[in-house]
């Protein structure tokens, strides 16, 4: 049939093609996971395993500043994150369960417009407004900023799991006595849950790994992270940067699988099968 | 006998599409009343207006003589068992059922003890923890019933609530409402575009188009004596004979005897709710089992034609008469009649009328 001329997997060389993106792609962290068990100072040549590199992160010469970038990761990515999943939840009620109001187009791509902006403009533009109005940079510029960059990541996730609830459910809730507020946290909300989590995870490893954005608006003396690690790599590359560099990819790793597997479980409409 | 629901003058406009015109109608308590009518016609406006989702453009609503027009939804002492069933996916089949009454504020054990009855009366009463996602159709069906029972409303609203399950199901789901109906002795409005539903589970129907009420009657009533050419067409199949009106006298205090000439053909007389002035035109309108085959030289043949197509149809044949004027006749006989005459393709044949059947409509 037709399926059999148009499936791609009979075009020649998609093999190799395929074979070649996926090693670009994962060759390089494959290297850095590898070489952060290297027993050796060195970053290219293999003394055997150890885990040394992973012990001088925990009890080495640098552990307090990472310990503390780490920490200004974390705590930023956790309210971030919160933050955003909040705001975009109430964005996402306003413009999945309203009628048509004025300006709902236009708040549509006001919110999603940040997906599209050049990160580094948004960074500039975000150092240039804190300084205009006179704020000084710092913990709480670089909270700021995340908070704004998360919104649209976390109304992805909760627009997309809100749309797909029939508002029946809600009549329902009202039509069997309970108020709008009742049938919202005891109907709406529980069914928009899996989005809300997934929203809150993706804004949550977008703001962790955030380097350009939290580079320009945090000013001296404050570090993440990936600035910590961008400037020791400026002096060159320690093998314990690769240890760091495999647990982030860990948590990573981890929430995505985890906010992969919330997606996907109940859907709401999945009891009407017709 | 009182009145539960009285809905008068009521219209419904959304921007520039009328759903509901100036719809009056009043069902009395612990009544089985049904809304018939083709797709489109308002009857999920109406249940939405009466439920508390939609606000009304013009008119009233009353429930047991208190206005409701302007009370939001969860004020209203009306229940719901919606299309899809809108059962709570993440609840279980209990937890759905004591909803209403917990956000009625009812006391732990009235609920649970209601809770109970509730499964047992939909005979569900194993499927307590069940998620409705677990269930299937004719069960979660059966749920949103419970689910919309167990407060003990003063009025249940059903919209198609049986469109959705298999023949099988739907037939014996027919049967369990009407029962489950009498037993609580709540007052149903129930909606379906299906006149069989219509006919074998209602009190009384109100036959619906284009936003208005076009009929309101029992099945007898809205079967034998429809009221116009719209209900006569939707409900059932039925004979419609252009004739113009000869003369017209009263019969009974309400019912008037019209003899009409069937152009060309013959001249036959038929029932009408009111006087008709000679020389309306309008329709001779009879359902194909009360004609009759007869031989053509019968005595009682008053229409002759030919015999067009035989369909056998088990209990009935159904058989297609060209009258000779064209016009096409549908004659249902019954398989069991014992005069029944079994007639070929071709053949000449007469056609015997049930005149206290026929009914005269206007154009
Ligand atoms: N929210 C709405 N906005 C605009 N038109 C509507 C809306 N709801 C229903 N209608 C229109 O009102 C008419 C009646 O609809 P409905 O009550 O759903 O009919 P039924 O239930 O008999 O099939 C239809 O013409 C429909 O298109
Ligand atoms: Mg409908």
């Amino acid at each position: 049939m037709a399926s059999i001329n148009t499936n791609i997997k009979h075009y020649p060389g998609f093999l190799a093609v395929t074979v070649f993106c996926l090693f670009l792609l994962y060759a390089p962290l494959l290297v850095v996971m590898v070489y952060s068990f290297n027993d050796s100072l060195s970053i290219v040549k293999w003394e055997g395993f150890s885990l040394r590199w992973y012990h001088d992160v925990f009890n080495g010469k640098e552990t307090a500043k990472y310990k503390t970038a780490a920490w200004n990761s974390i705590s930023i990515a956790v309210m971030a994150a919160t933050a955003a999943t909040i705001i975009a939840t109430l964005a996402a009620l306003g413009m999945n369960r309203s009628a048509q109001w004025r300006g709902k187009s236009a708040s549509f791509a006001l919110i999603n417009l940040p997906l599209m902006v050049p990160e580094i403009v948004t960074a500039v533009a975000t150092l240039i407004f804190f300084s205009a109005i006179g704020f000084k940079t710092g913990y709480t510029s670089i909270l700021i900023a995340h908070i704004v960059f998360c919104i649209p990541f976390a109304y992805l996730p909760i627009s997309a799991r809100l749309q797909g609830i029939e508002s029946s459910y809600e009549q329902a809730a009202m039509d069997l006595y309970a108020t709008r507020t009742q049938a919202f946290t005891k109907v709406l909300m529980p069914l928009m849950m899996p989005g809300i989590i997934s929203g809150y995870l993706l804004a949550f490893i977008i703001s962790l790994d955030d380097f350009i954005i939290t580079n320009f608006v945090k000013g001296a003396g404050i570090e993440t992270l990936p600035t910590a690690i961008f400037g020791a790599v400026k002096q060159g590359i320690k093998p314990n940067i690769m240890a760091i560099s495999t647990l982030m990819l860990l948590v990573s790793v981890l929430f995505v699988c985890i906010s992969y597997m919330v997606g996907r479980s109940g859907s709401p409409t999945s009891q009407n099968s017709e | 006998m009182s009145i539960a629901v009285a809905v008068d003058q009521l219209s419904k406009h959304y921007a520039d599409v009328i759903a509901l015109n100036n719809v009056s109608l009043s069902i009395n308590d612990q009544e089985f009343f049904t809304l018939l009518g083709p797709s489109g016609c308002g009857k999920t406006t109406l249940l939405r207006v009466i439920a508390g989702f939609e606000s009304v453009s013009s008119g009233s609503v009353h429930l047991h003589g208190k206005p409701i027009a302007n009370l939001p939804a969860n004020k209203r002492s009306v229940n719901t068992v919606f299309q899809h069933y809108s059962l709570f996916p993440h609840m279980s089949v209990a937890d759905n059922i004591k909803f209403g009454m917990q956000m009625k504020g009812s006391t732990a054990s009235h609920i649970e003890s209601r809770c109970k009855q509730m499964l047992e009366l939909v005979q569900l009463g194993e499927f307590a923890n069940r998620k409705p996602a677990q269930l299937s159709g004719g069960q979660q069906q059966r749920v949103a019933l419970a689910r919309a029972l167990a407060p003990e409303p003063e009025l249940l609203l059903l919209d198609e609530p049986l469109s959705a399950l298999d023949l099988k199901l739907r037939q014996a789901m027919r049967l369990e409402l009407k029962q489950i109906q009498q037993e609580t002795g709540i007052t149903f409005i129930f909606v379906t575009h299906d006149q069989e539903e219509a006919l074998t589970m209602s009190d009384r129907i109100a036959v619906m188009s284009n936003g208005e009420v076009q009929q309101i009657g029992d099945a007898h009533t809205i079967y034998e004596q429809p009221r116009n050419r719209f209900v006569a067409d939707f409900i059932g199949e039925i004979n419609m004979l252009d004739c113009e009106v000869l003369s017209s006298s009263a019969s009974t205090d309400t019912q008037y005897t019209v003899a009409c000439d069937i152009t060309g053909l013959a001249q036959l007389t038929a029932n009408a709710d009111q006087s008709v002035t000679p020389g309306t035109q309008g329709s001779l309108c009879i359902r194909p089992e009360r004609l009759q085959l007869l031989a053509a030289d019968h005595p009682d043949a008053k229409l002759l034609g030919t015999v067009d197509q035989l369909v056998y149809l088990g209990t009935d044949t159904q058989t297609t008469v060209v009258l000779n004027n064209g016009i096409k006749l549908l004659v249902r006989s019954s398989n069991n009649a014992t005069q029944h005459i079994v007639a070929q393709s071709g053949e000449k044949i007469g056609i015997g009328i049930d005149t206290m059947a026929a009914r005269f409509l206007d154009n």
